[in-house]
This record gives structure tokens, C-alpha cells and sequence, in this order.
């Protein structure tokens, strides 16, 4: 999915100042159903015990009295007088501290809202948060009483308000399923770019109360829509033509200009040796000892012994011939001509001209010289369509493994000069050829109307090309002429647009139907108006979703046809408007199921097969769902359950696993910051490409195992799901090639689970070094359901140790001086600092080291070295000696991480914020997984077949 | 087709505000974008937002100088020559905000993202919105926004310019100076029928889906149904459009006072020619209203600075400060910049363009991850406000009082914005 997609489920930032987020989307519920860490607290005191079991019975009595009248649900009064006691000193009207006040609180609850903040009360109190560690404690005795009184009102509360809450609203198709229902309506891809993003808001982009729409954008459907339509018109009519071959030849396109570019040099060299001669004569000369004079005094370099300023500034020497005499325009360009060029680059493309197999090929460079080969056969030669992209290359013998990848993107100019990619790369490939036995590396390639029509190859590179010169010139210090070939390109193919493969779509074949017929031009209006009503009213039914619009519409439809053709247009033009107004019609653009709000209804199948289709490819249901749909029988569980096997094998399924775990995973983190290319030369954009695809590949594995994949495995394994980049950086050998595949780890490694992947830690850095509180707080939030409040805005960034040699460690302790940052900081710090043996990118160390800054903010100066020591202990938890043991402890809650995953799911696919009355459908599913050893598939099948998945 | 009730005259009558329409006769005698002649040069406002907010330690003034004497910062010296024209307001927020990332979202409207029950994200009208309401009946453009395409990695948040109208939902803007510059100054090709009949058609494809969304509402819950409204609001705020390019159809469009942009501008050079485009639309009376967000991530790369935006915005002592600070200092330049511009621009009374604007300058992002003291700039004669001045109001003063005081002082009669709880009288000459 695109990056920019998704916001998951974004801290409010409110800890302190908003604690009052009673209508924030996820309120996180107490972890009444959760294990605590089995400490002797819990085990002594036994309010919790008494919880447990009151809450055990909300599961029994929910069961079994669905029909019962809802009583009402309040708590007795006697306990105004704990709250006074222990709750008022901060919490009434008058302090409200954290925006908190409980003296306003009715004891009734009788409303979504209310149960929420009750529910945080026991909450906080169950988790001993609150009253605070330094005021005083209620007595055992007096708590537990209070505790249990509260348990007993919220279970009354639960059943009373189940009904009520939990509405699912009417969606509007969000970008991501905009995009992929036009794909399969008509087989083009739009930009949908230009729309607002759905889930920047912080809930999942499935909400449909939080997805929005405004003028501006109905106007985009009609204009997106418009464009594909007529892209879709215009891949048909290249597809009568025969795929065409456009091939590159290198050593024709690159070497000769390399070549040119030598002797251009060589040129430039001869002349500026015979300038320099004569500025060294002049400098000699009596005449110009006060110019000298004055430029000594301008550049102190200069009696340092440097020249460069000197012959920068020759054209004020007295006696000397002009530049214009040597081929310059003066003295400063033949200063530079020669340093610039000459002295930094000839040696470089000398060597690289030199190299054996240039007359074959070329090798391709980085830093300095031509570094991209292009593939421009021309625009109009790039009409849309698919294309195949064929590479014949192979790596230079001993050059390192992590620079054999190449990089295909859309070449960027700038001011006519090549420079990079306009945009990320497309796709990244590893070269796994040698020169002698090069391999075809191939791939396919989309082109659209809003693509840029040619492609660009170059070795993979940071984007930061600061830090590839760096490199550049300390391998030149070494080599005499700079970075090393590892890349040699044979030849490059594109070939297409190639015939569609698979089904037409539906509007294709439709336009077949009408306009296949040796009858191209009716001839009356009449006719052609009928056969444009006959198109209309085709896709228009299909474009709903198998649901009639009413025939005024199509009428009005035709009469937008009418007046066009009217006007001179031919039938292939004026059909495109009308064809386009269906795709910014509401049927098309809202999943609509008509239903009651006070009479909750089960869905028919045609609406079952839609919700299935949209949860689980974010499209539209395919044939097989429709015909289930249309003879009533995927209602059927066991049908209904081998639906949904299908459709999480089937590829679709990809959009889900992308769409869901992005956002349950908070993985927009993973773009926040662009990486230190001096520091982490190989986390480039295709390695963090690769390390996104690797937590969706996890997944994917363990949803489409037919045994049962357990969820349990994300959070350790001794296998990873990998490609060869990401192999190569993990150094995990015998793993060549792109695609992700199961990769059996050593015994020992540190690999395995999400805690293993480059991903999650790169999430909790900053591009330059690890944070220890991100990844803390992350692991709390998603995989011990243990969330700590938001980070609060406005809270002073820790800078004033800067200039301290500390080591991470002591640098956080800080946070702890503070009471309100300590509450949070002791639970998170430790599991941070027990992942410090990952580094900021995610590769194993041992090591950290931090350096002080100079005047110019350079990270230059002195540094201090420490080995990583992740021992620590959780809040009120085990110890552990090192990450190993921390992994350990984490994996052993596979119970409150599967509870936190069914929430998740919960809320993407009902599409709507997982709130109060969805607890029971959230134990449900636990308890139907728990039984198949937590499978992850067993979670989805699970809410698939649940009440609130199946009604209105 | 739909029935006139998208009334034009009709519908402003509906927003409660009170507002001399110009007649419709007069649009045929009139000679450029704006109605009849006018006597006194119309106010006009501006609003320029640049996402991750400044470098604290030396963007803002020492805040125990206050008054008008008081040394410019570091960050602010660029200004120098328009000290006594520009007011730096401190003490501003909008208590709601809690995005940090978010500079732009709320800033012009103070909203609570969490009013809506049930709902992550909802917003209000944001005040130019609310100035547009009141100036932009009598030109061509009743509001412009101009955006920029990097606005997510510039720390602008969810949004699509900085303009939310009446219904919080996002105001479109244009991204490039080329756009702009068409919108506001080319003359379409095409001839008058034709353009005439694209309005006709673009009301039959309104009338199109309305029908259809009369059936989709059929049987729908009552929240459903309320959800189903956003699209027929949509389609009747497109409705009032088209009523309003119907009524300049036959006027032609202001003459450029500047030369067409050269495309693909980035950064330093692509603010310079939006402010000159800002300065030409004013100037020709096209609009009143203008809102700017701006792009921090191009103006970076224009600097020369390899660090990316957010990397900046999160900065110690290092490069990453001095970023910021290049940052701060190349806005105040642009600044500097339009206010010349402003200054020198006559109105037909002789006047200059920079009394009559009221224009704003900041974002809802302080600096790194704070959200209070929001940086604020204003100048301009248009809203009567005492320029000149060091401002520290009371911490956490609404920053919508800032923007309540423009809107009054621009005349518009109005008590209330986003969270505001009055006015901030210091500001008021």
C-alpha cells in the first residue's frame, strides 16, 4: 500500500492535558481479561481475583439472556464516599486534574460515554495507577469492596448498553478500495493521490463514520474517474497492435559518452597545464607582488601554502594571457574545469573505461560519471499498459554482497543533467549473475497515464549523495580513483504493452458486447442512443454492485450522451462522461445496506458477500461470491468458512495484510524519518521497502498456512519470511533472489518475530540512533496490550545533556527525575533498553557509541564507547539477563497480545472504533482462537462468523 | 435538472450573515475581475502557514521586551525594515491540538478533533473560510488556496490547503504557481457557447447523481443517512459554484500584472513567485481571501540543507538546528519580500495594497513537538491592529482570539471563532 496511506492507531498525545479522551477512538478497556505479570501483589490481593471471576460470569450471563430486559446499571451510593476520600482531592469539579473530574460523574451509566469512563476507573485502580504511589492508599479491604460493587454495575452496564452502541456506519470507499474496485471495474489503475487521506485521522481507514467527503472531492471522483475511463479507451486501442521491443545496449548508449567525457578531459588537463604554467610565471613575476599582497590578506589559506584561491582569482595578475586563450572563460572555470573535473573524475572513468568486458557492456558507477541507464524509447512508444522489463547482468568477483542490487526507477533531470529518480525506486533486484555468466534478472512494470513514460537502472544508492561522495573520496584516498565497480549491465529489454492476461473487466467486456458488432455505427440516433443506454445501464449495475439505480438515472445518463453527441462527438467520446458520473455516483461510492438503527438486521448475502470482499481484499466480490450471493447459500457457515479460506489464499488478500497490519502496527513510523546515509549506508529506500514487506510477508505466511498458523510465531520463531536484500542485510547466507520465502534460522539467533525484523526497530529510531522509549512503548502497545498513555505534547525534549559524554542508559534515566514522566517512563525504559543490542536500522550490536558535536553541529567530537547491556527488569515483572529473555517473557503473553490483535481486527472489519460494547465479540474471538492454538486465520473466520459481522 | 434551490442569494441568506450582493445587471459594465469601481479600497486577508513551526531559541523576541521596543531575534532580522509594520504575537494556542505533527489542520480553526462522538476527526470553518463568507461575494474568486504537494513531510496534517469550510470538511488548493496563475489570469479558449454548455453539463451530472443518491438513501439508518448528507452537501456547494461561474461568465478575467511562472519551481524560488501571485490577485481584485501553505521540505532542498523536514523539526544543538535556523531565516526573507511587494503595490486611491490587508503569519506547531506559544506574525493596515509591537499575551491565550480580533477589525460583526473566548485587546490600534 501506498506510505502515505495509513495512520494507524496514532497516539492522541493527550496523557496529560487530555485525559478526558472519552471520545477518542481507542479507548484502551482495562485488562480485566488479561494476565498480569504473576507477581505476589496480584497474587495477595484479592479484589483482582474477585474481578476475574465477576468477569467470567458477563461472559456466561451474555451467553445466555440475550432477551432479557436491560436493568438498569448503578453503582451504590455508599461509594461516593470512597471516591471522596481517595479520588477528589484531584479529580473534583474544581481541580480536574488531567481533565478528569469525577464529582460530575453519575453513578447511573447509561450511556456509552459514561460506562468508558468508568471503565478507565477500574482500569486505573486495577492497575494500582491511581490514587498515585505517593498519596494515600485505600485500605484492602475498602477497595476491594468498591471494586467489586463497580465490576458488578459495569456487567449490568455491558448487557444494558450491547444493544445500543457499537452501530456500524455506512462507508465510503476509502483510497485504497477507490483504487482497487476501479481496477477491477475497468483494469486501470488511478492516482488517487489528489484525494484526502482517510486515515490520517487515527482511526483505521475502514471506519466509516470517520471517512468523510466534501465538494472538492466529489469533483476528483468525477475528473479520476473521467481520466480512467479514458485510459482504459486507450489501452484497447493499443492492445490491437503487436507488443513492441525496445532494447539497450550500453556499450552503445553509455561507454562512447563516457569516452567523450575522457577526452574532454584529457583536453581540459593539457590546457589547463599550459594556463598554470603561465599564472606561475606571472605569480613570479615583480609586477604582481601587490596583488599578492592583497590576496594573502583576503585568503589566510594562501600562506598556509594552498594555491587554489591563487589561481581562482589569476585574472588579477598582471602579464597574464587571457583564459579565453586556453579554452576558458576565465580564470575560475579553468580553476574548476580541472578540479572539478579532471582531478576528481578522470582516474575514476579511466578505470571504469579500462575494465574487461566494456566492449559487451558496462559497469555501472556511482557518485561521479553517467550512473543511470536509461530506458527512453519515447513516450508515444510508451502508451499504458503492462510491460516486461528484461536485465542481462552480473556482479564484479569479490565486490561486497549488499552492493549487487540494482534500482529501476523514473529517471529525474535536473536542469537537462541526470540526476537520480524522480520519485522513490519502483522496484529494487538482486544481480545474481557474474560478468562472465550473466543472469536476465526480469520484472513487470505498469504504465499509466499519470506514470512518467520511461524508466532509469542505477546500482541501489541512498538517496543522500553527500554520503556516496564521502565514500567516493575515501575509496580514491585508498585506490587512486574512487568506488569500485559491482554492477555490469549487458543489456536492458522493455517489451509491450503486453496482451491482458486473465478476465476482462467488466467494463471492457461490456464495451465489447455493444461495440464488437459489425454494426460500428448505427444509423439513427436512435439506435445509437439505445446502445448507449444499454452500456449505461450495464456498468451501472455492476458499478453498484449488483444493485439497480433507478432508471431515471440511466435517462439522465443518456441525455448527458445525447447532448454530446449532439454536438458532433463520436459515440467513443460522448460515452465517457456518462460512463465516468457512475464512478462519483453514491451507489458506487458508499458500501449502502439499508437497515434500521433501533432494529438490528442480519444481512442478506448480497451484502454478506460485499462486507467479505471489502474486509478481506478491499475490492469487490468476485465471481465465485456473487453466485454464492445470488443463490442464498454464503450465509451458510460452513460455506461461509470455505469462503473465507479461499479468499485469505487467494492473492487479494494481500490488501488486507497490507491495509490492516500497517495500521494495527502504527507502520507509518516506519517513513517518519529519512535515515543517516553516513551512519546506515545500507537501509536505503529498498531496504526499508524490503523490511515493510517482510512484517506483511510474516503475517501473510502465518494467515495462509492451511495447518494454522500460529499468532504466537510473530512474536518468536526460528524462521523469517525474507527476500535476498534483506537476507543480505540480516547476513544470513544461501538466500538469493526477490521474492520472500521461508528461511530456517540458525539456532541462536537473534532473528525470528517481529522483535527480530529491521522494520520494528527502524520504527523506534530516529534515522540516527535507537529510542528506547518508541520501542518500549510500542512493544506495551502492541504486543502486551499494555498501552501507555500518549505521549503528551509540549514536554521538554531532553537536549540539555548534549554535551555530556553519557551512554543511552544514563541519558533516559533522566526521564525518571520527573514523578509524571517516571509513572510511564519505568514501565517503558526497561524493555526499551532491553532491545538496545538493535541498532537504529535494525542490525545486532554490541556496541554504541556516542559522540560529541562541535561548533558546527558536527558529530565529530570526542566519543565515548559502551558496550550494550540489555538486562532489566519489567515494572512490577520478571527480570531478564538480555534480549534473549526478554524475548522469552514477551512471547509467553501470547494471550494479551491475541487479545490486542482481535481488537484490531475488530475494528478494521466491522469498521468502526472498538469501543465498550464490542468486549464481548473481542473474548469471543480470543476464545474461539485459544481453542486452535491462537491460528491466526481461526481470528478472522472467527469475526467473520460473529453476529455484528453479519448484521445491519 | 435541479430546481433553483441552490439559489444563490437564497443560500447566503441562509448562513445569517447580512451581505450586500452586487447586481447581477452590473456584471455585464464591469471592466476586470472585481464589481463596480470602488471608493475605498476593499479589505482583504491572507494567511500563510509554514507546517513544523521555528527555532525556538532565536526565532522568537526576548518575551520580556514587549511593546514596540524590543530587538528582533535572530530568526526575525530579516524583517528589520518593516519593524514598525508587523506585530509579534506570543502566549497563543488552540487548546484542542494534540497532533504534533499537525501545523496546519486546526491552526486557522481552533477545532476539537474529538468533537464528534464516535468520529477520530472532525473540524470546523477555519477564519478565512469565515472572512471568505463575508468579502468574497463580489469577486470572481470568492476565496484562493494555494498548497504545495510535499505537505505531509512538511508537518502540515491531514488537510488539503489550510481552509476547512462550514462544514469542517478540507478546502482544495492549488499546488503549483502555473495553476495558480491560469486560475486567476487565462482566458479560456473556449467560445462563449461552449463554455456555457460545460456549466449546463456539469449541473446535468450533478442532477445525475443527486438522483441516485435519492435512491441509495432509501431505507438507510438514520446515521447512515446523516453521513449520506456530506454528499449532498457536496453537491449543492458545487451548485453554488457553477452560480457563480455562471455569473462571470461573460466577464473577462483580470490582465496579469505578472509574467506567467516558469513550471517546476521548488522551494525558495516557488514561495517568491506564490507571493507575487498573492500580491496580483489582491492587486487585481480576483479575491479577498488567500490562504498559503506553504512547503517546508522544497524550501529545505532549495537551501541546500540535506536534512529532511521532519528530521529538522526534531533538532538539538547540531545540524539539524542549524537547519531550522536556515529554515526561519529564509521564511523571514519571503516575508520581507511580500510586505515590499505589499507596500509598493497602489490601489486606484493612491493608497498602498499593504493598508488594506490583514495578514497572518505562523503555524499551530511552536517548534520540535510543542503546540503552545504558536508562532504568529501580523501586518497589514486591513484589520485596524496596532503594528509594530512585541505582544506576550497570558500563556495559553485561545489563538483564536488572534484571529476573532481580525475578523472584527476587518469589520465582519461576528463574536466567535473556534475556540475564542474575546478579543485580544492589546492588538487593537
Amino acid at each position: 500500500m501506498d506510505n502515505d496511506e495509513c495512520r494507524p492507531n496514532a497516539p492522541a498525545r493527550e496523557c496529560e492535558r487530555g485525559t478526558g479522551s472519552l471520545t477518542s477512538p481507542r479507548l484502551r478497556m482495562s485488562r480485566i481479561g488479561s494476565t498480569p505479570w504473576l507477581d505476589t501483589s496480584w497474587l495477595a490481593t484479592s479484589w483482582r481475583c474477585l474481578l476475574r471471576i465477576a468477569f467470567l460470569c458477563v461472559t456466561a450471563l451474555n451467553a445466555s439472556s440475550v432477551d432479557a430486559a436491560p436493568p438498569t446499571a448503578r453503582l451504590p451510593e455508599k461509594h461516593q464516599a470512597f471516591l471522596k476520600t481517595h479520588c477528589f482531592d484531584c479529580h473534583d469539579a474544581a481541580t480536574q486534574e488531567g481533565k478528569v473530574n469525577l464529582e460530575s460523574l453519575s453513578f447511573q451509566i447509561s450511556s456509552v460515554a459514561q460506562a468508558e469512563a468508568w471503565q478507565k476507573i477500574l482500569g486505573v485502580l486495577n492497575s494500582g495507577e491511581m490514587p498515585p504511589e505517593d498519596s494515600e492508599q485505600p485500605a484492602n479491604a475498602e477497595k476491594a469492596d468498591f471494586l467489586d460493587d463497580l465490576a458488578q454495575t459495569m456487567v449490568t452496564a455491558r448487557r444494558r448498553l450491547s444493544d445500543a452502541g457499537g452501530k456500524i456506519t455506512m462507508r465510503r470507499l476509502n483510497r485504497r478500495e477507490y483504487k482497487n474496485t476501479i481496477h477491477q471495474l475497468i483494469g486501470v489503475t488511478v492516482d488517487v493521490k489528489s484525494l484526502p487521506a482517510d486515515s490520517s485521522s487515527g482511526a483505521f481507514d475502514t471506519t466509516g463514520a470517520s471517512l468523510f467527503l466534501s465538494s472538492d472531492q466529489l469533483e476528483h471522483y468525477l475528473k479520476l474517474g473521467r481520466t480512467a475511463i479514458d485510459e482504459l479507451f486507450e489501452r484497447q486501442a493499443v492492445l490491437r497492435e503487436e507488443p513492441r521491443v525496445f532494447r539497450v545496449e550500453p556499450e552503445i548508449t553509455v561507454n562512447p559518452q563516457s569516452l567523450n567525457a575522457i577526452r574532454a578531459m584529457e583536453s581540459v588537463y593539457e590546457r589547463h597545464l599550459l594556463w598554470k604554467a603561465e599564472v606561475d610565471r606571472a605569480v613570479l613575476a615583480p609586477e604582481n607582488r601587490e596583488v599578492l599582497n592583497k590576496l594573502r590578506d583576503e585568503y589566510p589559506d594562501l600562506e598556509k601554502g594552498s594555491r587554489v584561491r591563487l589561481y581562482q582569482n589569476a585574472d588579477r595578475l598582471i602579464g597574464l594571457p587571457d583564459a579565453k586563450k586556453f579554452g576558458f572563460r576565465d580564470a575560475k572555470d579553468a580553476d574548476f574545469s580541472y578540479r572539478g573535473g579532471y582531478e576528481r573524475k578522470y582516474a575514476y572513468l579511466k578505470h571504469y573505461a579500462e575494465l574487461p568486458a566494456n566492449d559487451r557492456g558496462t559497469y555501472l558507477k556511482l557518485a561521479w560519471g553517467i550512473q543511470r541507464i536509461d530506458v527512453s524509447p519515447g513516450p508515444k512508444n510508451l502508451p499504458p499498459g503492462r510491460y516486461k522489463l528484461k536485465i542481462h547482468a552480473g556482479v564484479v568477483e569479490g565486490s561486497p554482497p549488499s552492493r549487487h542490487f540494482i534500482e529501476i526507477g523514473a529517471p529525474q533531470r535536473v536542469n537537462g543533467v541526470p540526476a537520480g529518480f524522480t520519485s522513490l525506486p519502483i522496484s529494487s533486484h538482486q544481480v545474481t549473475g557474474t560478468i562472465d555468466g550473466p543472469e536476465t534478472i526480469a520484472t513487470e512494470l505498469e504504465v499509466s497515464a499519470h506514470t512518467q513514460r520511461e524508466f532509469g537502472i542505477q546500482e541501489r544508492q541512498p538517496i543522500d549523495k553527500k554520503s556516496l561522495r564521502d565514500a567516493y573520496n575515501r575509496d580514491k584516498r585508498g585506490n587512486g580513483y574512487g568506488v569500485p565497480p559491482a554492477v555490469w549491465i549487458d543489456w536492458i529489454e522493455l517489451e509491450g504493452p503486453l496482451p491482458e492476461t486473465g478476465a476482462a473487466s467488466p467494463l471492457h467486456r461490456i464495451l465489447a458486447k455493444h461495440l464488437g458488432t459489425p454494426k460500428r455505427n448505427p444509423s439513427s440516433a436512435s439506435e445509437s442512443a439505445d446502445r448507449a443506454r444499454a452500456i449505461l445501464s450495464e456498468f451501472a449495475e455492476v458499478a453498484v454492485r449488483d444493485s439497480k439505480p433507478d432508471e431515471a438515472f440511466i435517462d439522465k445518463l443518456v441525455a448527458i450522451y445525447e447532448t454530446r453527441q449532439n454536438t458532433g462527438e463520436p459515440f467513443e467520446i460522448a460515452i465517457r462522461t456518462p460512463l465516468s458520473i457512475i464512478l462519483a455516483s453514491p451507489g458506487f461510492l458508499y458500501l449502502n445496506e439499508p437497515g434500521d438503527n433501533e432494529a438490528p438486521r442480519a444481512l442478506n448475502d448480497r451484502e454478506l458477500a460485499i462486507r467479505l470482499s471489502y474486509f478481506l481484499w478491499s475490492s469487490p466480490p468476485d465471481k465465485q461470491l456473487q453466485a454464492l450471493a445470488a443463490t442464498n447459500q454464503l450465509h451458510q457457515p460452513k460455506i461461509l468458512r470455505q469462503q473465507v479460506d479461499r479468499m485469505i489464499r487467494d492473492p487479494r488478500s494481500a490488501e488486507f495484510v497490507s491495509g490492516f497490519v500497517h495500521q494495527w502496527l502504527d507502520m507509518e513510523r516506519l517513513d517518519f524519518f529519512q535515515f543517516d546515509a553516513g551512519l546506515h549506508r545500507e537501509f536505503d529506500e529498498n531496504t526499508r521497502k524490503a523490511a515493510r514487506e517482510e512484517v506483511y510477508q510474516s503475517f501473510a505466511y502465518l494467515l495462509r498456512d492451511p495447518a494454522g498458523g500460529p499468532l504466537g510465531n510473530l512474536l518468536k520463531s526460528d524462521y523469517v519470511i525474507i527476500n535476498g536484500l534483506l537476507a543480505t542485510y540480516y547476513e544470513l547466507d544461501g538466500v538469493t533472489g526477490d521474492e520472500f520465502r521461508k528461511v530456517k534460522l540458525p539456532a541462536n539467533s537473534p532473528r525470528g518475530g517481529l522483535l527480530g525484523m529491521a522494520a520494528i526497530h527502524a520504527m523506534g529510531s530516529d534515522g540516527i540512533v535507537s529510542s528506547p522509549v518508541e520501542r518500549g512503548a510500542w512493544v506495551l502497545r502492541h504486543l502486551l496490550n499494555d498501552p501507555p498513555p500518549p505521549a503528551p505534547p509540549n514536554v521538554p525534549q531532553i537536549s540539555r545533556l548534549e554535551d555530556q559524554l553519557l551512554t543511552a542508559r544514563e541519558r533516559l534515566l533522566a526521564h525518571q527525575e520527573e514523578a509524571q514522566c517516571a509513572s510511564c517512563h519505568r514501565k517503558i525504559d526497561p524493555i526499551g533498553f532491553g532491545l538496545e543490542n538493535w541498532g537504529a536500522a535494525g542490525k545486532w550490536r554490541t556496541e554504541d557509541i556516542y559522540r560529541l558535536a562541535n561548533k558546527k553541529g558536527k558529530k565529530t567530537g570526542k566519543a565515548k564507547t559502551w558496550a550494550i547491556d540489555a538486562a532489566g527488569k519489567f515494572h512490577r515483572g520478571p527480570a531478564f539477563s538480555n534480549y534473549f529473555e526478554l524475548r522469552n517473557l514477551i512471547a509467553e503473553r501470547e494471550e494479551d497480545f491475541a487479545r490486542c490483535f482481535a481488537e484490531h481486527l475488530i475494528e478494521y472489519g466491522l469498521g468502526r472504533p472498538f469501543g465498550f460494547t464490542d468486549e464481548d465479540l473481542a473474548n469471543e474471538i480470543v476464545n474461539s482462537a485459544r481453542s486452535q492454538q491462537f491460528a491466526l486465520n481461526e481470528f478472522v473466520q472467527s469475526l467473520i462468523l460473529s453476529k455484528p459481522f453479519r448484521m445491519k | 435538472m435541479i430546481k433553483n434551490s441552490f439559489n444563490r442569494r437564497r443560500l447566503i441568506r441562509g448562513t445569517g450573515a447580512l451581505i450586500a450582493l452586487p447586481a447581477l445587471e452590473s456584471i455585464g459594465f464591469r471592466r476586470f475581475a472585481s464589481a463596480a469601481a470602488v471608493a475605498t479600497p476593499p479589505k482583504r486577508v491572507v494567511f500563510l502557514g509554514f507546517g513544523f513551526g521555528v527555532t525556538q531559541e532565536t526565532w522568537f523576541p526576548d518575551a520580556e521586551q514587549t511593546g514596540s521596543e524590543y530587538d528582533l531575534s535572530e530568526g526575525l532580522a530579516p524583517l528589520a525594515r518593516h519593524k514598525k509594520d508587523f506585530t509579534v504575537v506570543q502566549g497563543c494556542s488552540n487548546k484542542f491540538s494534540s497532533e504534533a505533527h499537525w501545523g496546519s489542520t486546526f491552526w486557522l480553526t481552533g477545532a476539537n478533533r474529538f468533537a464528534v462522538p464516535g468520529q477520530s476527526m472532525s473540524n470546523s470553518i477555519s477564519v478565512d473560510q469565515v472572512a471568505a463568507k463575508h468579502l468574497g461575494q463580489g469577486t470572481r474568486f470568492t476565496s484562493v488556496q494555494l498548497a504545495s504537494p510535499d505537505a505531509k513531510s512538511s508537518g502540515h496534517g491531514p488537510g488539503l490547503s489550510l481552509a476547512w469550510d462550514q462544514h469542517g470538511k478540507p478546502v482544495a488548493g492549488l499546488n503549483t504557481p502555473v495553476e495558480i496563475f491560469h486560475k486567476l489570469f487565462s482566458a479560456s479558449d473556449l467560445p462563449l457557447e461552449q463554455r456555457q454548455a460545460a456549466i449546463a453539463e456539469q449541473r446535468s451530472v450533478l442532477d445525475a447523481v443527486l438522483t441516485e443518491a435519492k435512491r441509495v438513501q432509501r431505507g438507510l439508518t438514520k446515521t447512515d443517512k446523516d453521513k449520506l448528507g456530506e454528499y449532498f452537501q457536496g453537491i449543492r456547494d458545487i451548485e453554488t459554484r457553477l452560480s457563480k461561474d455562471q455569473d462571470w461568465l461573460t466577464v473577462p478575467k483580470a490582465k496579469p500584472p505578472l509574467k506567467e511562472p516558469e513550471p517546476g519551481l521548488k522551494g525558495k524560488a516557488e514561495i517568491k513567485v506564490m507571493y507575487d501571485l498573492i500580491a496580483a490577485a489582491l492587486q487585481t481584485d480576483s479575491t479577498r481571501v488567500m490562504t498559503y501553505r506553504q512547503p517546508v521540505q522544497t524550501l529545505l532542498q532549495s537551501l541546500d540543507v540535506g536534512v529532511a523536514p521532519h528530521n529538522m523539526s526534531h533538532y538539538s544543538p547540531g545540524e539539524r538546528m542549524e537547519a531550522s535556523k536556515q529554515r526561519d531565516k529564509a521564511q523571514s526573507e519571503l516575508l520581507a519580500g511580500l510586505i515590499d511587494k505589499l507596500k509598493a503595490t497602489k490601489e486606484a486611491d493612491g493608497s498602498s495594497l499593504f493598508d488594506h490587508v490583514a495578514l497572518a503569519y505562523g503555524s499551530n506547531i511552536r517548534s520540535i513537538h510543542y503546540l503552545d506559544n504558536c508562532p504568529t506574525i501580523l501586518t497589514g493596515g486591513g484589520a485596524n491592529l496596532k503594528l509594530g509591537q512585541h505582544l506576550a499575551l497570558p500563556e495559553d491565550t485561545p489563538l483564536c482570539n488572534t484571529w476573532l480580533t481580525m475578523l472584527q477589525g476587518i469589520g465582519i460583526q461576528t463574536e466567535q471563532h473556534g475556540d475564542s473566548t474575546g478579543i485580544v485587546k492589546e492588538l487593537q490600534a
